[in-house]
């Protein structure tokens, strides 16, 4: 779903996104080779096969339907995130050329989503909450989980723009529409990525980078546990009520004379977000500022029980 | 699991493959994929004239219609979807209702053009896929201009994949005789501990293969063991001119 198709994006949009994607492209190149140097070639080989190899592996959901790994968070968990930029945007360029999934005018736009957010986001996310949640199999994996999560997210949530900013539909619907789906396609990219950087904290904690600052204060597992819980799952309704709801939501704010005085505490900074801010962008800048708060609230928290003494390993 | 759908080479010697490198084609391919995917809104007649041309390139390159149908029709459900939602978000008079739902003449006019730009589209990259090998369109890619590293990245992935996923594949042998039927959430954990695996072979493989690399002299470069065929590019440019004639024409109609 995430993969815009041929024919849906306007020239400015294709173009200023294949800007943007050349320009993150380079960097990456840039920066994975300072760090792998001539390991690169065959690191970014095997992990583009990997991801491939991967995504053929089927996760049965519900009624039949069944899921399967996106990646961008997993490989750059694993391989680090410039290479696991590089290695999903190899693989959005294979999709389009070979599976037709996803368009040529649009591959500026599917890599800055799949490579970008999934990828660079997913893995910024990773580290943040890494750090602060600690070493160890459970947190890491928990780490993995949320951003993951929030990174599916974000993919849809940057599709839907781009396809408003086009003019396929009006900004509000689609940032909504996409929102909402990948809400639930979150759920499983979560669950996989959580499951296996959890194999992976067990068996090869070397691949893993190690968390200096987390060292000296470790939470007990319960708090970071029901921490990244909440963050996940207010991220994920945060979504939705920011994209699809406003309309009626605002409109009934507006009705009573309570349009200040929002109708939840997550809704109120963002509804004057959206008085000033038109449109998509606005819908766009109040899920990441609502992700950010939460992200900043819930770091606090997990800081401040994190100085309990006697506080457990995880 | 099988990956035969990677392999897509028809092998049908054609026009097309006789007057155009695989470089080249790609080349062709991005000018229709651009001509058509940027296909300003409203012209129709530029529109129509890039279904002939592409139909044209189909009809020269000697594929069979009805295996090129399947795998556009394949490619379909990616952009059926969010084109349905168009005739009834885009307002305007009512042209057609189905129960409670009723779709807007002009969301249905533009709901029809995306999928027809679309289709356009992804034909004209099919039947080029079609027709190349896949090395060939790997080596094709070098002269486009992305970072060495995603090049390599792409041929290095095409070369291993079949060996990751057959360990992939004799994991999930083992997986299931092992376990039978099971509840959701073990298999979840079993698949998922194969994605671990997979990933540390991966990781120990790339390392293994870079040392293998080093040994026989590897200096940061692939080398290609075959020289690119050398072929005139006046067709390409004729081919790549004549999609860019048809957008600008189309630029044209739709400013009126």
């Amino acid at each position: 779903m995430a993969h815009i198709p041929d024919g849906f994006l306007s020239a400015p949009v294709s173009a200023g996104t294949f800007v943007a994607a050349g320009a993150v492209t380079a960097v990456a190149a840039r920066r994975a080779k300072a760090r792998l140097d001539d390991r690169a070639a065959p690191t970014l080989g095997l992990a583009t096969a990997a991801v491939f190899a991967a995504q053929a592996v089927n996760f049965p959901v519900a009624a039949g339907t069944s899921g399967h790994l996106l990646g961008g968070t997993l490989v750059a968990v694993v391989f680090g995130p410039w290479a696991g930029f590089l290695v999903m945007t190899a693989v959005v360029i294979a999709q389009a050329v070979i599976f037709a999934d996803g368009g040529l005018t649009a591959l500026g736009a599917n890599i800055l989503n799949i490579a970008g957010v999934g990828a660079l986001l997913g893995y910024a996310v990773y580290r943040m909450l890494a750090g602060l949640a600690g070493e160890g199999p459970r947190r890491r994996a928990l780490s993995a989980a949320v951003a993951a999560y929030l990174a599916t997210l974000l993919t849809g949530v940057a599709a839907g723009l781009e396809l408003g900013l086009s003019g396929v539909a009006p900004p509000r619907l689609s940032v909504g529409a996409m929102a909402s789906v990948h809400a639930l396609i979150g759920l499983a990219e979560a669950g996989i990525t959580g499951l296996a950087v959890w194999g992976l904290a067990r068996k090869r904690a070397d691949l893993l980078f190690r968390a200096r600052a987390a060292q000296a204060a470790k939470p007990p597992p319960a708090v970071v546990l029901g921490g990244l819980g909440v963050i996940a799952i207010l991220a994920g309704l945060l979504a939705i009520v920011a994209s699809a709801a406003p309309d009626g939501l605002e409109r009934v704010a507006i009705d009573l004379g309570f349009a200040d005085a929002a109708t939840s505490w997550e809704a109120a900074p963002l509804a004057g977000y959206r008085a000033w801010v038109p449109g998509a962008v606005g819908t766009l800048l109040a899920v990441v500022l609502g992700v950010a708060l939460l992200f900043a609230g819930t770091a606090a928290t997990v800081r401040a029980l994190g100085r309990v003494p006697g506080a457990r390993r995880g | 699991m099988g990956f035969t759908h990677i392999d897509r080479y028809a092998g049908r010697a054609s026009w097309l493959t006789a007057h155009t490198s695989a470089g080249q084609r790609i080349w062709i391919a991005l000018a229709a994929a651009f001509a058509a995917g940027l296909m300003p809104a409203g012209a129709w007649r530029a529109l129509a004239a890039l279904g002939f041309v592409i139909a044209l390139g189909v009809w020269s390159a000697r594929l069979p219609v009805s295996a090129l149908a399947r795998r556009v029709g394949q490619a379909l459900p990616f952009f059926l979807l969010p084109a349905l939602a168009l005739p009834v978000s885009v307002p305007g008079p009512t042209a057609l209702e189905v129960g409670p739902v009723s779709f807007s003449g002009p969301g249905l006019l533009r709901a029809a053009e995306i999928m027809a730009r679309a289709t356009l589209a992804v034909s004209a990259v099919t039947v080029v896929v079609s027709i190349t090998r896949a090395t060939d369109l790997l080596r094709g890619l070098d002269g486009l201009p992305l970072p060495s590293l995603v090049k390599s990245s792409l041929s290095l992935g095409y070369r291993y994949v079949y060996l990751l996923n057959d360990e992939l594949e004799r994991t999930a042998r083992a997986i299931r005789s092992r376990m039978g039927d099971t509840t959701r959430l073990r298999l979840w954990r079993a698949r998922a501990s194969t994605l671990t695996h997979l990933l540390l072979r991966a990781h120990d493989r790339g390392e293994r293969i870079h040392a293998a690399m080093l040994s026989r002299g590897y200096r940061d470069q692939l080398p290609a063991l075959q020289p690119a065929a050398l072929v005139s590019p006046v067709w390409t440019l004729a081919i790549a001119a004549t999609f860019a004639v048809i957008w600008l024409a189309g630029l044209m109609e739709s400013m009126g």
